[in-house]
């Protein structure tokens, strides 16, 4: 470990002394809190090379795990739950990996790690604005469809007496409902034996009383 | 008494939260079962408590069937019942405490069916309130509920009362689920399936049973498609009522015709306009036949049947026994035989029992003894 690394970590345990982990001489973690409702945590991991920082350092960045609100931090998080809420995503990490690449790439030559994850927090906070943002756009935008759905029923051809009634032919033409009930064998039923006058009389009758 | 709606609310909250899937399925399952039981427990009045909500207001019933109207305020429920029925001064009598208006009776093919209007929605039933408990009672007593919805107003509205008549144990254009269940003294659960389940199997049933204190029980499920809310169900089946349901989509004349014709589309609808006079002769007639009564016209011996003046019966009981209790209770122990023409008889007229089923537009000549 070169003395320019050490001194970094340094800097580094002042500036973040509760989201620092150091895993070892050359390695550590910063676990970012974003400043977004509700809070996302973005865990940055680096690593030096022997080299750096005449090379880049090796980054990766993963999302954290939601932090466990005591209940009544979360009752009280209610009240300002705010519509939408987003989850990174691993396209969204790897997005966010690319800038801060491009950064250490930028900053070769001079312990950078301090810029990296600064700029990794605000890329991070406007991707989580801007993505609210479109699920915000997105939602009004299906709410003037469903409203303008709804509208839709109010235009077009009117009812009227006639319309309805030429309207009303068809459907009923079409649902089959002024065709006679078919009946099995084409059988009459007792009421329209006796309106045609076709009935045969009960033999039976005439043994009766 | 621990507050049940607060009991409600708390098992709704956990169904909506808890992901389905076959690990959670059971719990699910009881919950269901749970959620049925305490809706249950609201409807009946307590013990011993302010039961307000007794019989004695029932409207009598009158006519050969009852159409109870369903539908939110404004939706034309008492314009339609002043178009379509008469108000019979007689039925003013009863003390309509569970109702918005006096019931109308709507005559048609010789039948007299009361129509009436149910309070705008039946919210509070299922919460419990009082006067909610007595509409839900009088809509159980109904052939045909007939749900009134506003043609210009989202289908939301069908699903939300359609919601509030499941949660008090009503269910519409359903067939009561093909599940034997009998109640043992001894013998512990004995679960027989006809065909594989799909949907339901023992462990599922044996939980559910266990959570109602049920320890023994034969059940014996035909239909492979039965649910678990179909279960429930059954061990509920004092409190299920299965009615048929017409749905009438009112004031086409302020929608579209392209939206109307796609309301008359929707399963089991029909479209008005009340204030216009569209549809209502249609709507009359699909009223008529889903009430499936069953006309049966009177020939006396030797001289043509009247054929104006059926006799109404029911179709699920519409034997030539039903037919002989509608003219007198002890007219069945002097009938011979009866002499039918129709489609119920393979060969007009033909000599039948006191078992045979008689169907629509039937002839039928009754033969006694001595
Ligand atoms: N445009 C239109 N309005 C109607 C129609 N039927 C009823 N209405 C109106 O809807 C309102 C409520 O009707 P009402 O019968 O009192 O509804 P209820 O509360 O369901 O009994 C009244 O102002 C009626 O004039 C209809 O077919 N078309």
């Amino acid at each position: 470990m070169s003395e320019e690394q050490r001194e970094e970590i340094d800097i580094l345990e002042s500036i973040y002394p509760d989201e620092i982990e150091i895993h070892s001489e050359t390695s550590y973690s910063i676990n970012l809190s974003l400043d977004t409702v509700p809070t996302r945590l973005l865990v940055v991991h680096v690593q030096y090379p022997r080299d750096y920082p005449e090379v880049v350092p090796i980054l990766d960045i993963a999302v954290g795990d939601h932090e466990q609100d005591s209940d009544e931090e979360e009752e009280q998080r209610a009240v300002e739950q705010p519509q939408f809420t987003y989850d990174f995503t691993s396209s969204d990490v790897a997005e966010l990996k690319a800038s801060a690449k491009e950064t250490a790439e930028e900053n070769l030559g001079m312990p950078s790690v301090f810029a990296i994850v600064s700029l990794i927090k605000d890329a991070a906070e406007q991707m989580y604005e801007d993505r609210i943002k479109d699920m915000e756009l997105a939602r009004m935008k299906e709410l003037e469809i469903a409203e303008e759905k709804e509208q839709a029923k109010f235009r077009g051809t009117p009812v009227t007496a006639e319309s309805f009634a030429a309207w009303r032919t068809k459907f009923r033409a079409e649902m089959g409902w002024d065709q006679k009930k078919e009946r099995p064998n084409g059988r009459l039923s007792g009421k329209e034996i006796f309106e045609r006058g076709v009935e045969e009389e009960a033999d039976e009758e005439e043994d009766e009383d | 008494m621990v507050n049940i709606t607060e009991k409600i609310e708390q098992i709704q909250q956990e169904l909506a939260r808890t992901q389905k899937n076959k690990a959670t399925e059971y719990h699910i399952g009881l919950l269901k079962g749970k959620l049925a039981r305490y809706r249950q427990q609201l409807l009946e009045p307590g013990p011993g408590g302010s039961s307000s909500a007794g019989q004695g207001f029932e409207v009598a019933k009158s006519g050969h069937a009852r159409v109870a109207l369903i539908g939110f305020p404004s939706v034309g429920k008492s314009s339609l019942l002043s178009k379509v029925t008469k108000t019979k001064s007689e039925v003013a009598q009863y003390a309509f405490t569970t109702l918005t208006s006096v019931p109308g009776v709507l005559e048609y093919e010789g039948a007299e069916i009361q129509v009436l209007d149910l309070p705008g929605i039946i919210q509070g039933a299922s919460e419990g309130k009082g006067r909610g408990r007595q509409v839900v009672s009088t809509a159980r007593t109904a052939d045909l509920i007939l749900m009134v919805l506003d043609a210009t107003k989202p289908d939301s509205q069908r699903a939300i009362l359609e919601r509030e008549l499941e949660a008090v144990g009503i269910r519409l254009n359903k067939e009561r689920p093909n599940v034997t269940f009998k109640l043992k003294q001894t013998g512990g659960i004995k679960v027989t399936f006809a065909q594989p389940p799909q949907k339901l199997d023992e462990k599922m049933i044996a939980s559910i049973l266990r959570d109602y204190r049920i320890m023994n029980a034969d059940v014996l499920v035909r239909d492979p498609e039965v649910t678990v809310e179909d279960f429930i169900d059954v061990i509920n089946e004092q409190h299920r009522s299965y009615i048929p349901c017409l749905y009438c989509y009112n004031k086409i004349d302020a929608v579209s015709l392209e939206e109307t014709d796609r309301l008359a589309r929707q399963p089991h609808s029909t479209v008005v306009s009340v204030s216009e006079s569209l549809g209502l002769q249609d709507l009359i007639e699909r009223i008529w036949e889903d009430l499936k009564l069953v006309r049966v016209y009177t020939k006396p011996k030797g001289s043509k049947p009247d054929l104006e003046e059926p006799v109404i019966l029911r179709l699920k009981r519409s034997t030539v026994e039903d037919f002989c209790n509608t003219i007198h209770r002890d007219f069945k122990d002097k009938f011979k035989f009866a002499m039918v023409w129709g489609t119920s008889v393979k060969h007009s007229p033909q000599k039948c029992g006191l078992g045979h089923a008689i169907e629509d537009e039937d002839v039928v000549s009754l033969f006694t003894r001595g």
